[in-house]
């Protein structure tokens, strides 16, 4: 998987988040608040060309990520980074010419689209909204674009409903590349899919990527399908990056023990499941009770003592290949 | 098929529901068995037929506008194609049991809990004639040890918890409890894992895995994971566009697949191990149901398909011992 | 839906082909909608009864047989006449025609409903969507203002503001809109929470849509249908509360032919002259109703849910 991006200077990262926070205020009874800790300083950085992985259960903060660098949610603290830019705090015309850069496909296909409005009307926004185009040649460059993602003549005019998921997800994905943004952020986009629709979408953005020169920062629940589009990978437990590196070595040794109880905990399509398979005892904790030290301590099979307990273990390099955040690996350099 | 009687039979079981653009021809010909205590998992896509096979069985899908067009079912013996509402119902109290995807859609979130158990349990009570009524404290008992059988942790607290304050896994594993409360021969358990985590989807497969062994019940799952079907049954079955495709052990399923159809499922999964490098999906889409394709459903997108195949149905053959399915290839060829 | 049929579809041409091609989805949806409309005898109902009302708007005062008589003619010698082939409703105590009144009163209430739900919207939509756009300070003091005014009965409320005003229809139709546009801001408050959340919207903003791009394109389309069905039940509402103001006087004056009013007078007249009450209440009663049942036959189609696909 190599993409035509790698020829740039490959020094600088696309995007980096540096210490990303987001905090949730909830309401509780009449007066009182609880803090969310949806996201808690993440540090990640995107080379251009990638197809970058983020991983993790419900409640690991990765959606949370997602809404933060599309600017849609105000971070807490921390910068996000694009091409050496800080884009955190961007407004107005600049914060427009940021949007031409970054897009984004979400994880329902059905509800991404106005059910009201033709898929003409959906897929030309982004073009009506920066005013690039207008009359046929609007309409022009819509059929043109819904060619390059599957969808041939006779859907402009369609609405959402009449259209099946994978279909839809394909406008979706139009309506993102229609002004050659850099980076495209897919949050989820094949779990709502059937596996050969998901196949299809899959491949079809493995060959996009390569044809459009984008980066992708591709968020998702299942490892299968990271494993299979992206290079690197990030493994997210409540609000924090615990494990770092390239997927291969991610997915064939993982050192941090949560990224080695999901990867055991995926029950595999063949003729005999794997022994010795890792059962995490309990619930995810809830975000506004996030236990001290590693958050991961009360459901780790391998904690080695007290300082689990006590300590926020930093996510350090391991290896040659990735990073890891866990006491286990505390003595090494 | 030798072997023991069956539980629950099906033959020819054809289904159509009407709809405002005509009728739809949902379920063609549907023909499988299941014996005492067997783990059968059905796959396939969204629209395959395989939830409203089960669910038309035991007397969910409301008819009109739904249509039994052909075919018997039988359980235990006994053929309930025909049977009324009310033997229906009993069956579907006392013999049968039904999970789901969504276990929050079947709590109801205005009672504890504990209320709700008791509830399922007095219920099946009355379904039993023989049985003597129980006091409160023994239902309590009852809905205790059910809880505890299902392994949610602290069980006495949580049955004083209103459904909110549980958390996804912690809801299957109630609703798991209230299907055996009746001691049901027959489970059917519908994407009982989609909705949650994978490590909290572990846990929920451990624990049926545990429960089959442990009660010697029959349970269907229903599952569009290849994965869940595989970590948890001996026999699957494959549907299609309302047909059953291929109905085989699950490791000769997974090593040695024979409809064109469950091939390209299975080359269409992304692998954990990075062994597939290049997806193929299935091409086109599922049929339409009003007029489904002639011959086999499943002709317009099978790539190996020669003239009989939208002519002629295929006959379900048995091409391997225990291992069936229905495709011309296998019997005398496509042409 | 294959993909297969679609790929071999032509590109669209202009004219009729082309129109028919744009709209093929739209015509398909109005022909699901008629089928599901007219499958429920009560809506059909309430459609027949408020076309029929509508075509008495219309052409009330070129059929009824003495239009003079909506205008204070005095006709004293035949008066609380019953029922005959000329007076089919027989006359009231000046010797009107009561057909004639109670046909013309047709166009009184419909206005009068019109104007109600037509100010409602108008000031409970925008309200309503700002409420819910918004947040804060400024969501807090629409929604408690809304409540304050969701809290006192409406008819009460209207009551004091004709009570301050005076009676007559104008001041009538000022109060009522007065009470009636907080269930607006209530509805669309909760449509635009529950849009705004929506992916759809979420996509619109992140390709960089302006809030107006976003409140006119995407928010408003949605809430069509519930404005709909809310201001068809509303219309119903409207004219009982209308006659209801006619009814104690603070309405419509005699002589003008509103049916509240002309109730009022005839109750004096009951039960010997039963069919001066009667007719005009007949009529409220068959609006109000047919109004009703068409509200909950549009809810039946509009509502996604229950739409098949």
């Amino acid at each position: 998987m190599s993409a035509p991006g790698e020829a740039r200077e490959p020094g600088e990262p696309l995007l980096e988040l540096r210490g990303l926070t987001r905090h949730f205020r909830l309401k509780e009874g009449l007066t009182g608040q609880r803090t969310a800790i949806a996201l808690d300083g993440i540090d990640l950085k995107l080379r251009r060309g990638a197809a970058y992985g983020l991983v993790g259960e419900s409640g690991s903060g990765k959606t949370t990520v997602a809404r933060l660098i599309l600017r849609l949610l105000q971070p807490t603290s921390g910068q996000i980074l694009f091409a050496g830019q800080d884009i955190t705090g961007l407004k107005g015309e600049a914060l427009m010419k940021l949007r031409e850069r970054i897009q984004i496909v979400f994880q329902d296909p059905h509800a991404s689209l106005n059910p009201r409005k033709t898929i003409l009307f959906s897929v030309a926004e982004p073009l009506v909204v920066h005013r690039r185009l207008k009359g046929p040649a609007l309409r022009h460059r819509v059929e043109e674009l819904l060619e390059i993602v599957g969808l041939p003549g006779g859907f402009l005019f369609r609405y959402p409903h009449e259209l099946s998921g994978g279909q839809k997800q394909r406008a979706c994905i139009a309506r993102a590349v229609a002004l050659n943004p850099e980076l495209l952020v897919l949050d989820e986009p094949t779990s709502a899919l059937d596996v050969s629709v998901q196949a299809q979408v899959l491949e079809f953005l493995h060959d996009l990527k390569a044809r459009l020169d984008l980066t992708y920062l591709f968020i998702s629940h299942d490892l299968s399908v990271v494993r299979y589009l992206c290079d690197r990978v990030a493994v997210m437990y409540m609000g924090k990056v615990v494990e770092e590196g390239t997927v291969d070595a991610v997915f064939e040794s993982p050192s941090h023990p949560y990224t080695e109880s999901l990867l055991s905990a995926v029950p595999l399509p063949q003729a005999r499941q794997p022994a010795g398979r890792i059962v995490l005892s309990g619930d995810v904790p809830s975000a506004t009770a996030i236990p001290p030290g590693c958050p991961f301590h009360p459901r780790c099979p391998r904690k080695i003592g007290p300082v689990c307990e006590t300590a926020v273990p930093r996510l350090e390099p391991r290896l040659r290949d990735r990073a890891v955040a866990c006491h286990l690996y505390g003595s090494e350099t | 098929m030798a072997g023991p009687a069956p539980l629950l039979e099906l033959r020819d079981y054809s289904l159509s529901i009407d709809s405002f653009d005509g009728r739809l021809q949902v379920l063609d010909g549907v023909s499988f068995s299941i014996a005492p205590g067997e783990v059968v998992g059905i796959v396939g896509e969204t629209g395959c037929g395989k939830s409203i096979t089960v669910k038309s069985v035991i007397g969910l899908v409301p008819s009109p506008p739904a249509k039994v067009e052909s075919g018997t079912v039988s359980f235990d013996g006994r053929d309930i194609t025909a049977a009324g509402e009310s033997a229906i119902r009993r069956l579907r109290g006392r013999e049968v049991a039904m999970i789901f995807q969504d276990p929050m859609t079947y709590l109801n979130p205005l009672f504890t809990v504990g209320q709700q158990l008791s509830d399922v349990i007095r219920a099946k009570e009355a379904l039993d004639p023989a049985a003597a009524p129980r006091t409160r404290a023994e239902r309590r008992a009852k809905a205790l040890a059910l809880l505890g059988q299902v392994h949610l942790p602290d069980p006495e607290r949580q049955f004083e918890s209103y459904p909110h304050q549980l958390s996804g896994g912690m809801r299957q594993r109630v609703l798991i409890a209230m299907a055996l409360a009746g001691s049901p021969r027959l489970l059917i358990a519908d994407e009982p894992t989609t909705a949650l985590d994978v490590t909290i989807q572990a846990q929920i497969l451990d624990l049926v895995k545990e429960l089959v062994e442990t009660l010697g019940m029959a349970v269907i799952i229903i599952s569009h994971d290849l994965g869940v079907v595989a970590a948890l049954c001996r026999r699957i079955l494959v549907m299609y566009a309302g047909t059953i495709v291929e109905d085989a052990g699950t490791a000769d399923l997974f090593e040695n697949p024979r409809h064109p159809y469950t091939r390209g499922l299975l080359a269409a999964i992304p692998r954990l191990d990075g062994s597939v490098t290049s997806l193929s999906g299935i091409p086109g889409s599922i049929p339409n149901f009003i007029e489904p394709p002639q011959g086999c459903r499943f002709h317009p997108r099978c790539a190996q398909a020669g003239a009989r195949c939208g002519r002629e149905r295929p006959r379900n053959l048995e091409v391997a011992p225990d291992h069936w399915t229905a495709c011309h290839l296998f019997d005398g060829g496509v042409e | 839906m294959s993909a297969g049929s679609e790929a071999t579809t032509p590109a669209p041409r202009r004219g009729l082909a082309d129109w028919r091609q744009r709209h093929a989805s739209t015509l398909r949806s109005l022909r699901l909608y008629a089928h599901t409309f007219s499958r429920s005898v009560s809506s059909m109902l309430g459609l027949g009864l408020v076309l029929l009302f509508f075509l008495l708007v219309l052409i009330g005062p070129w059929i009824v047989p003495f239009p003079e008589d909506a205008r204070g003619a005095v006709n004293l010698d035949i008066k609380l006449q019953a029922p005959d082939a000329t007076h089919w409703f027989g006359t009231d105590e000046v010797g009107n025609d009561i057909f004639t009144r109670v046909v013309l009163g047709t166009r009184v209430s419909f206005q009068i409903g019109l104007i109600v739900v037509a100010i409602a919207l108008v000031i409970g939509v925008p309200l309503g969507i700002v409420a819910g756009l918004a947040g804060g300070w400024l969501r807090e003091t629409i929604m408690r203002v809304t409540d304050v005014f969701l809290s006192v009965p409406g008819l009460v409320l209207a009551l004091a503001v004709v009570a301050v005003l005076g009676p007559g229809i104008l001041n009538a139709i000022l109060a009522l809109a007065l009470v009636w546009w907080p269930g607006y801001v209530r509805l669309i408050e909760s449509k635009t929470l529950a849009l705004k959340s929506e992916p759809f919207v979420d996509a619109a903003r992140a390709v960089g849509a302006g809030t107006a791009r976003i409140v006119f394109l995407h928010i408003l389309p949605n809430c069509v249908s519930p404005i709909v069905v809310k201001a068809s039940m509303d219309m119903g509402l409207a004219i009982l509360a209308a006659a209801s103001l006619g009814f104690i006087g603070l309405g419509a004056q005699p002589p003008h032919p509103e049916w509240g009013a002309m109730i009022s007078i005839g109750r004096h007249y009951l039960p010997d002259f039963w069919w001066y009450s009667t007719f005009p209440g007949l009529a409220i009663y068959l609006t109000v109703l047919g109004f009703n049942l068409l509200g909950d036959g549009l809810r039946d189609i509009l509502d996604p849910k229950t739409r098949s696909r």
